[in-house]
């Protein structure tokens, strides 16, 4: 682990317990690394960021973590299981609910289907049952319940898609970039709104954003990947007092190294 | 006006059977992601395996879930056998258009050097004639297409309103987020050669219900109209695909019996050519179930 200045340390002690701890990761594609021995923790009921340039190899990490990218060289375990190179479907019966960055609901399903499949582990009745409960959380969905998926706003389909995976109601809920694509108002509105309050469920959450100020005033750690490792982490409070972090993620962004090793559109 | 008639009676029935054949051929491409060009040769095997069981003493329309059966399970086998492990190599869509080529080839070349080339021939009853504004059928060629719009009926049941069409759909549309989801996609895929081996099967055999005799080529040569059908509502597409067989079918024996019977599959192609210049992604393109409108199938 990187060296953490003392202020750091002391707020790590005050974290709850591990329920998601990934050790010296190592993934990428074709067998050359792109995340490159990352450790990291979500404590129980978390919200933690994973913050970085483009390339920095957030994805990666998140596709590693959910079994659709194998993990090279490292661990992961999720309450004390190992779960490191597990398959996504058995992840999903371990608790993990992942929301991709793009493609992430089936387009040419209604709604209501997307729903379906979101349950698909719960039996028919469960799924009529929670997908009202589920569609409880977003009014907007409920209204448009019948139309094909395809066919949503951005933000109506980011609902969508997160709803989706809450119908198994995760221990893990796993976000990739969940605002891309949409406005900087709605984005925050999104995270503040949704996200936030998913935590009140007992949920935990592992957020990757490019929404640097946003994604940190809704959570309670961070960490800082560059090139496929993590060069800081820490409390928000004490990142966002970090000159240097400060300087790179909010002050001058035009100066972001934009290596373009791993796509957004993948 | 009488021959027009005639011509679309014999078009509606065709239509039919070409729809159990295109719908299956469009589920393993929107499912699978494989153009397979063997399917046409596992219906004449399909055939073959119905003929047996005819010849066997068993009625013909016996034969039909015969058929049904073989091309299921010949279809399960040779994805497990063949298809799978090259994809998992890598093979691109155009490779597995080759391999599935080659595959052709070795089915029906067997089918020769065992049987030799002869033409098989089904023990039909004699089914009395209806004649009904025009149209001339026989009462067997109106089973087969009550047969056929059933199996339409019960497929759109399966894709629309149980857990596994969902499943199959979801995962065409996108396998990553279905595995995601806990689908076994593996499983998923399983399934669907079944069900489409099994169309293919029922195809094979309608079609020589209706024709009463076939070849080893004739599954292969006929397998080019069932390809018309699929890609004319939308490759990848089931509704697409029974739209395309309606009109390719209707096309083709309309235009068999006003022009000349040589014109057929002229005919069935100058459409499909028509309409891809207009639509190039197909008639049901962004309305059907399976495949998004903004989704490339063939990527």
């Amino acid at each position: 682990m990187k060296p953490c200045s003392m202020h750091t340390s002391l707020a790590e002690s005050e974290r709850r317990p591990a329920q998601l701890l990934i050790r010296d990761l190592v993934a990428g594609y074709r067998g050359i690394p792109i995340v490159n021995g990352v450790t990291l923790s979500v404590g129980e009921r978390e919200v933690v960021s994973v913050l970085g340039p483009n390339g920095a190899g957030k994805s990666t990490l998140l596709k590693a973590l959910v079994g659709l990218l194998p993990v090279m060289a490292g661990s992961i375990e999720l309450d004390g299981v190992q779960i490191t190179n597990m398959s996504p479907e058995d992840l999903v019966r371990m608790g993990t609910g992942y929301v991709p960055q793009v493609r992430d609901v089936f387009e040419p399903l209604t709604v209501r289907e997307n729903l379906d499949i979101g349950g698909y582990l719960l039996d028919s009745r469960q799924i009529k049952d929670r997908a009202a409960e589920v569609l409880a959380l977003f009014p907007s969905l409920q209204r448009a319940a019948d139309r094909r998926a395809g066919t949503l706003s951005g933000g109506e389909r980011k609902m969508l898609a997160i709803a989706r995976v809450l119908m198994l109601r995760p221990k893990l809920l796993i976000l990739d970039e969940p605002t891309a694509g949409l406005a900087p108002e709605v984005s925050k509105r999104f995270l503040h709104e949704h996200v936030r309050r998913l935590i009140s469920q007992g949920v935990s959450t592992l957020l990757v954003e490019q929404r640097v100020s946003a994604s940190l005033e809704i959570s309670d750690w961070a960490y800082v990947l560059v090139t496929g490792e993590v060069r800081r982490e820490g409390r928000p409070a004490d990142l966002l007092q970090d000159r240097e972090f400060a300087q790179v993620f909010l002050g001058r962004r035009a100066e972001l190294p934009a290596i373009r090793r791993e796509s957004n559109d993948m | 006006m009488d021959l027009f008639m005639a011509g679309l009676g014999f078009g509606l029935i065709a239509a039919s059977i070409m729809a159990l054949a295109a719908v299956g051929f469009t589920l393993q491409l929107g499912v699978a992601d494989i153009f397979n060009f063997s399917f046409g040769a596992v219906m004449t095997a399909s055939a073959l395996a119905g003929y047996e069981a005819n010849a066997a003493g068993l009625n013909v329309w016996l034969c039909l879930p015969v058929g049904a059966a073989f091309g299921a399970a010949l279809s399960v086998c040779l994805n497990r056998a063949i298809l799978t492990p090259f994809m998992h190599r890598g093979a691109g869509l155009f490779g597995m258009v080759i391999v599935t080529l080659g595959l052709a080839i070795v089915i029906q070349n067997l089918i020769l050097a065992i049987w030799g080339p002869v033409y098989f021939t089904y023990q039909v009853d004699n089914s009395s004639t209806v004649r009904w504004a025009g149209m001339i059928l026989t009462t067997s060629q109106i089973a087969l297409a009550a047969c056929s719009a059933a199996i339409m009926v019960v497929l759109h049941l399966l894709l629309t309103k149980t857990k596994l069409g969902k499943a199959m759909r979801a995962t065409a549309a996108n396998a990553d987020l279905a595995r995601t989801s806990g689908i076994r996609t593996s499983r998923v895929n399983d399934t669907v050669w079944a069900l489409s081996g099994a169309l293919c099967g029922l195809g094979g055999v309608a079609f020589v219900i209706n024709t009463v005799s076939f070849q080893a080529a004739t599954g292969t040569d006929y397998l080019i109209l069932v390809v018309a059908a699929a890609v004319l509502g939308g490759a990848g597409q089931p509704y697409g695909a029974m739209i395309g067989a309606l009109i390719v079918g209707v096309a083709s024996e309309v235009s068999a019996t006003v022009i000349s019977p040589d014109y057929k599959d002229v005919v069935a192609l100058v459409i499909l050519i028509g309409v891809l210049l207009v639509r190039p992604r197909g008639l049901m393109a962004s309305v059907d179930l399976v495949q998004a409108g903004g989704e490339e199938t063939i990527a």
